[in-house]
């Protein structure tokens, strides 16, 4: 859960400790932020400005959430904002297919190669798609938090995480399968 | 439980969310139904390679130590303290926020103050005849006015033509003086 480090309720604090936030929660939130606009060098842009923003507008921070998690959704709103920008940008279409070249090439058929696809097929994802994949499985958080994140229904999500996965599946059978069958599996039953 | 109810809740049941008599169907579902056996190892499985495929991809990513200074400068200026005026402003923002009828709202009042300025032209008195101003004359002029006005106008992609067939005078302004009617 995102309030790993915030444990308990969340509660009102008299003064945002930008330092203690950032030696527990900087890192996790610059992978999200990589996850999110699939950038790493956007990623720390993002993370920074998310964070001063945050410090700035903390007199707003209700506690009606957890500190990450209201954090995260400021994260959320520049990410979109960054990939309006994307879009009005002109896209190399070389530039585009030496990417995929150079990400997606068979290096090696192990676990790491098809981990590499794995996220590449995640970044293929709409925004949508790719925030609700990474609020879920990166974030770790649960349906209803990410909808109420997100300010959509429960169902919304649900649906969006069916077609993301479903969306994952199609591109990628074989390597999926070789990824999880190597000892990942758990045939047991809760 | 149906397959069906069991595919609803599986996110929930995966995270531990259900209520007790919930969890106790659901499971009790999944050890019958080969079917939503075979789902919930797969959506497992799935959930867990997407989790390490995350972790491989952002293993080693951390925030820049030029980052994290830039942030901490930043934030080290001034640090800010919760004031009771807060309070009242954060109030006052949420209705903002919360009510779209607030904007309609303060759009109608607006609307109803500046309505006179915008539409209503003052109404002055009439001036009284001063001492000094000459006495003002009643004149009746006689004159029909006759005549045909042919006016055309687009309507609908239309051509629309019509004729008036009077006109009425409903001000008028004269200069000089006036003479007696002769007849």
């Amino acid at each position: 859960m995102p309030e790993s480090g915030n444990s308990g309720a969340p509660k009102a604090r008299d003064s945002f400790d930008m330092q203690e936030f950032v030696a527990l929660h900087g890192d996790r939130l610059v992978r999200s932020a990589y996850l999110l606009c699939g950038d790493r060098t956007e990623a720390q842009d993002l993370a920074q400005e998310t964070l001063i923003q945050a410090f700035k507008s903390w007199s707003r921070y209700r506690a009606d959430s957890a500190l990450y998690t209201w954090v995260h959704g400021i994260l959320l709103n520049l990410c979109r904002r960054y990939h309006r920008k994307q879009k009005r940008l002109i896209y190399d279409d070389e530039l585009l297919r030496n990417e995929s070249m150079a990400t997606t090439a068979p290096q090696s058929a192990d676990l790491d190669y098809c981990g590499r696809t794995l996220a590449q097929a995640i970044r293929e994802l709409s925004l949508e798609h790719r925030e609700a994949i990474v609020l879920r499985y990166f974030d770790n958080m649960k349906i209803h938090e990410i909808a109420h994140q997100l300010g959509v229904s429960e169902g919304t999500i649900k649906s969006r995480l069916h077609y993301a996965v479903r969306h994952l599946e199609d591109l990628l059978p074989r390597e999926l399968n070789q990824f999880v069958s190597d000892g990942t599996d758990n045939n047991g039953l809760p | 439980m149906n397959c069906e109810d069991f595919n609803d809740k599986l996110p929930e049941f995966l995270d531990g969310l259900l209520s007790a008599p919930e969890q106790t169907a659901t499971r009790e579902h999944l050890q019958q139904c080969l079917c939503c056996q075979k789902s919930w190892r797969h959506q497992a499985v799935l959930a867990k390679s997407i989790r390490l495929a995350f972790k491989q991809e952002t293993d080693g990513l951390s925030l820049n130590p030029e980052t994290r200074r830039n942030i901490l400068n930043a934030c080290n200026q001034r640090e800010p303290r919760r004031k009771a005026s807060d309070g009242v402003l954060a109030w006052l923002a949420a209705i903002w926020r919360r009510s779209a009828w607030t904007g309609a709202v303060l759009f109608l009042l607006l609307l109803l103050i500046f309505r006179g300025v915008l539409y209503d032209r003052p109404t002055t008195a009439p001036a009284l005849p001063s001492a000094t101003a000459p006495p003002r004359k009643l004149c009746v002029i006689d004159v029909p006015i006759k005549t045909k006005i042919h006016v055309s106008r687009t309507e609908k992609n239309m051509m629309v033509d019509a004729v008036i067939p009077s006109v009425m005078v409903a001000q008028a302004t004269f200069s000089g003086e006036a003479k007696p009617s002769s007849h």
